[in-house]
């Protein structure tokens, strides 16, 4: 087990600040906590769509496997990218001082943001200070985080989303429930019914392909009418000053180069220290993420589009710099936002994103969510089965499953944990200790079981038994079994 | 609101409290990385498969001649091109100052530097941000790009893009790796071809 080291919990934003990360409502109010279970009630109650959800997630999981064995130096990458994110995290303040001096030098302007409030705070006085009121955002993770769009919405700015994904979150109220396929929990049937509402498509008109086409006719009118854009930042080079942005669809590049003004958001944990190394993430992303060989547009930004134009880079902390202080979750700052971890999670895939109540979710989510508040993201390492498929498949081999079983004994040292966990516990360890004890509970459990009715066990008391049946009893013990079998039979020969 | 300046002391102060080790990530050995017996084969068998045309020739001068065997070219009202030896298009860019004016703007035929085979990706280059619109607003694009520059993997793409192109090393400028049409599944895993970019990616490969 690795050791742990004190982890700060960090705190997001000013106090008494509603705009906290982790939050995912629509309306960005304050949510009261819920655990994990209980956020995913709702969705697997729906078994038909639990299935629904979880084919979907494995059909993407396939065809990253399928691009992956096709390549014969896979892990070989994997081990790469993953001793390059090391040094990176290790190099972070002179490698964000470097890509600040050689962004400078390209014209870029480089703005520094403590945490989520100050990053959005930024973005609305670069456009309040040149009067926009429209900006055009293709997906970042870091905005969503930030709960940027509902900030500048309420201080009269027309935000839209321009990922097709995030585009129908944004329509339906809603926030993306996969950090690369946003709109996976939905059904295309749901999307046609809220493109008729916002965007006058046809009643009942389901096909993907006429609301896609819809969809860009929409949009193309925002792009053109967009005063400035904002895209993320997939990988930042310490070495050139420049940055890498991944996309399928094309809507970051006509973000980033109709209007004048280009806002790159982007998480200090971006940065890669030579051109070189893109490489290696190039080859990995997409094969991991989508299960392609890679994206449809890969583009490099060196300085704004033109002498007329500006370029906004915001390196973003909240929270990242306590995160890289713990020897034991400092791992998970290499993460490039794949989802493969996700795609693969026999949890997330049947319980679906919200009911990790984060931004990021699944494995990954389940690992960063609790560094930035414990006690309200408790329950996310418990969402796991620790079958450690997602340290598997992770590009940069983050361990995402010893990491979480990290949380749990953390949580037992901060005395996070309730007595309904603590006590069993104690219990349980007590009786292994003393055979005695163990031999006679467990001919006391046999009897009962098979003497005492089934509602002595399957109650709604007893949350193990939920969706669970009990085993039939044995007749006999293990160790009188091996009395009798082994030690009998070892005694003949000799 | 903390002033940014200060916040960014703030930000380097936290980290450098902590300092820690790690050795510098080994260089990725070229004998351990895939070979293709034929790159172009490759190439066209995975841009292929993400919903591009791939047409080898001879010559840039069979370009125009293919491209006129295309519905939507024949039709195309406005067609730009930055090769003007293979087509030379019916609208002038020096006459277009805002990227705004090529919002209507149907074909794009664009030069490329290098394809690379393992993805079958192509570095594109635009001069300016006209150029660079072009790209992405155009409704059908076209790249001509020689096959005898075709690169193996992303490894010799970027060994390329630094000592043959300097590319990050002479200031203010735009790269970008285009592999087959815009696309989206976002609506339940389907595939669409023709997101927010260009519908149609019509590659040549000449010598």
């Amino acid at each position: 087990m690795p050791t742990l080291m004190p982890l700060p919990v960090v705190s997001n934003g000013a106090a008494g600040d509603a705009n906290r990360p982790g939050e995912h409502a629509a309306d960005n109010g304050p949510v009261p906590h819920r655990d994990h279970p209980s956020m995913a009630h709702d969705f697997v109650a729906n078994v038909e769509r639990t299935h629904w959800h979880d084919g979907a997630l494995w059909f993407v999981r396939n065809k990253r496997d399928a691009q992956a064995s096709a390549i014969p130096e896979w892990e070989y990458l994997r081990e790469t990218a993953g001793a390059i994110k090391t040094e990176a995290i290790a190099r972070l303040p002179e490698l964000l001082e470097q890509f600040e001096a050689n962004a400078k030098k390209l014209g870029v302007v480089v703005h520094w943001a403590i945490d989520a409030d100050e990053h959005n705070r930024i973005v609305l006085d670069i456009l309040q200070s040149r009067g926009i009121m429209r900006l055009v955002k293709s997906k970042s993770m870091l905005t969503e985080e930030c709960h940027l769009n509902a900030f500048l919405e309420a201080r009269g700015i027309e935000v839209i989303d321009t990922d097709l994904g995030e585009r129908i979150v944004q329509l339906r109220r809603e926030t993306p429930s996969h950090i690369v396929l946003p709109a996976i929990h939905i059904k295309k049937e749901e999307v046609g019914e809220t493109f008729h509402q916002h965007l006058g498509t046809e009643a009942g008109a389901s096909d993907p392909q006429y609301l896609t086409e819809a969809a860009r006719g929409h949009l193309r009118g925002k792009f053109l009418r967009g005063e400035a854009g904002l895209t993320g930042v997939n990988f930042a080079i310490a070495e050139t000053g420049g940055f890498v942005v991944c996309t399928n669809e094309g809507n970051a590049d006509l973000g980033a180069v109709l209007p004048q003004i280009h806002i790159a958001s982007m998480g200090m944990e971006k940065i890669i220290p030579r051109l070189e190394d893109l490489s290696v993430f190039t080859r990995l992303l997409a094969r991991s993420a989508t299960g392609q060989p890679i994206t449809t547009y890969t583009s490099h930004f060196h300085g704004p589009r033109d002498s007329e134009g500006e370029l906004h880079v915001v390196i973003v902390d909240n929270g990242r710099t306590a995160l890289r202080q713990s020897k034991t979750f400092r791992a998970a700052l290499g993460c490039i936002r794949c989802g493969a971890c996700m795609n693969t999670c026999p949890v997330f895939r049947r319980s679906g994103g919200h009911s990790y109540g984060a931004t990021v979710p699944g494995p990954i989510g389940s690992v960063l969510n609790p560094a930035s508040d414990d006690v309200r993201h408790q329950s996310l390492p418990y969402a796991c089965s620790l079958c450690g498929s997602c340290t598997d498949v992770c590009p940069v081999k983050i361990p995402l499953h010893h990491q979480l079983l990290a949380w749990r004994k953390e949580f037992g040292k901060r005395g996070l944990l309730k007595i309904g966990k603590t006590l069993p516990m104690k219990a349980a360890s007590h009786l292994f200790r003393h055979p005695w004890l163990f031999q006679t509970v467990g001919r006391w459990g046999r009897a009962a079981m098979r003497s005492l009715p089934r509602i002595a066990f399957v109650n709604r008391f007893n949350v193990w038994s939920r969706d669970r049946e009990l085993p039939t009893p044995p007749s006999q013990s293990f160790s009188s079994w091996y009395r009798q079998n082994r030690e009998e039979k070892n005694g003949r020969d000799q | 609101m903390v002033a940014t300046s200060n916040s960014r002391q703030t930000i380097l102060d936290r980290l450098k409290t902590i300092p820690i080790e790690a050795p510098t990530a080994a260089a990725i050995d070229p004998d351990r990385l895939v070979k293709y017996d034929d790159p172009v084969a490759k190439f066209t068998e995975i841009v292929t498969h993400v919903g591009a045309q791939v047409h080898l020739v001879e010559s840039t001068a069979e370009v125009a001649p293919r491209l006129a065997e295309i519905a939507e070219f024949t039709s195309a009202r406005l067609i730009a091109s930055l090769v003007p030896e293979a087509v030379s298009g019916n609208f002038s860019l020096a006459q277009v100052d805002d990227p705004h004016a090529l919002a209507r703007l149907d074909w794009a035929i664009v030069p490329g530097s290098f394809p690379v085979a393992e993805n079958g990706a192509i570095w594109v280059r635009p001069g300016d941000a006209i150029e660079r619109t072009m790209l992405f607003l155009t409704q059908h694009l076209v790249i001509i790009v020689s096959r005898g520059e075709m690169v193996m993997h992303m490894h010799d793409a970027y060994r390329r893009l630094r000592q043959q192109d300097h590319f990050g090393d002479r200031g203010r400028e735009f790269g970008v790796f285009i592999s087959g049409p815009s696309k989206t599944a976002d609506i339940e895993q389907s595939l669409v071809i023709g997101a927010h970019g260009c519908r149609t990616l019509q590659i040549f490969l000449t010598p």
